[in-house]
């Protein structure tokens, strides 16, 4: 049995920009190993709870074509269609986006949102959604005070920062994709942050962390990157559709 | 406490990773490096068709007859 190819991907998030033109934001990741795919998988799904439920189950309607064919046919569910469209181009093995920007980009980063909205929409009031679990939780750093340029701001009041006391399966799931950034504008990055020739950046330090074994570093990079929840958002879901991905 | 394993998250989230590995005589490491997601689910459906070969499924319990 030979190796195993690497399933790699490139999507380009947009999001609101200045006078109405829209921010266009690279991002690469890989196909976990099995192994790991499969944990997570089971990990997310524990998680989610009622919606990893339900997302499951919109996976599966995937084998019968004609419940699918029903499930496109109803005029309330454009939202479900959508995400089911998601997943259907996840399991054909086509990657999430065309890789090149422009509609296509577009249309893919809307595919997200609408397995985004899915899945929220059946966290009912009822639901069992492990927020912490998924996202992480935050606590306020210590500062110690007298330190030298220790913290203490103008009145004596010390700089309220922040750090992650836990951090979520998102994290994790990202981290075990090696998600990273490509850079910003109409084409991703060439060459790469890691290059040991690059200057110190806040993209360098992700893709030197994605790289490494330290969850910690890598999410402490990754908010030195992220521009809105919404895009944390989307690369989760992006990343956990290629749980799913078979090839 | 030394670091576990790397395939033990999975193994302990589908047990049935460690049959495929028996089968096809891959350690986990091995699997993870030469298997991709879909050659292990469909080894996985392999092994339920197999299963279903050697262990007729029953057949549905008949309804009680009607009064």
């Amino acid at each position: 049995m030979s190796e195993r190819e690497n399933i790699d991907d490139v999507l380009c998030v947009r999001l609101p920009g200045k006078d109405d033109k829209p921010r266009l934001r690279w991002w690469w990741l890989r196909q976990p190993p099995p192994m790991v795919a499969f944990a997570l998988q089971a990990r997310l799904s524990a998680a989610l709870g009622p919606a990893g439920d339900a997302a499951v189950r919109l996976a599966l309607r995937l084998l019968d074509p004609g419940a699918e064919e029903d499930l496109e046919a109803g005029v309330e569910a454009q939202g479900e269609a959508l995400a089911l469209r998601a997943w259907r181009r996840a399991r054909a093995g086509k990657a999430i986006s065309d890789g090149r920007g422009g509609e296509a980009m577009h249309e893919a980063g809307e595919r997200l949102r609408a397995v985004l909205a899915f899945v929220a929409s059946h966290v009912g009031a009822g639901g069992a959604l492990d927020a912490a679990g998924l996202v992480g939780e935050f606590e306020r750093e210590k500062v110690a005070t007298g330190q030298a340029g220790g913290g203490a701001g103008a009145g004596g009041v010390a700089q309220a920062t922040h750090r992650w006391a836990r951090h979520g399966l998102l994290h994790v799931l990202l981290h075990e994709s090696r998600c990273r950034w490509q850079g910003d504008g109409d084409a991703p990055r060439k060459g790469s942050w890691a290059a040991q020739d690059e200057p110190d950046s806040p993209g360098r330090r992700l893709a030197l962390a994605a790289e490494g074994h330290a969850l910690g570093a890598y999410a402490s990079a990754l908010d030195g990157v992220l521009v809105s929840p919404e895009e944390l958002a989307i690369l989760a879901a992006w990343a956990a559709l290629h749980l799913y991905r078979p090839f | 406490m030394p670091a576990s394993p790397p395939s033990l998250p999975g193994f302990a989230e589908l047990p049935a990773l460690a049959r495929v590995c028996q089968r096809l005589d891959l350690s986990p490491a091995d699997l993870d490096r030469r298997m991709s997601v879909d050659e292990v689910l469909d080894e996985l459906d392999m092994q339920h068709y197999l299963h279903d070969c050697d262990n007729e499924p029953q057949a549905a319990p008949r309804p009680p007859p009607a009064r």
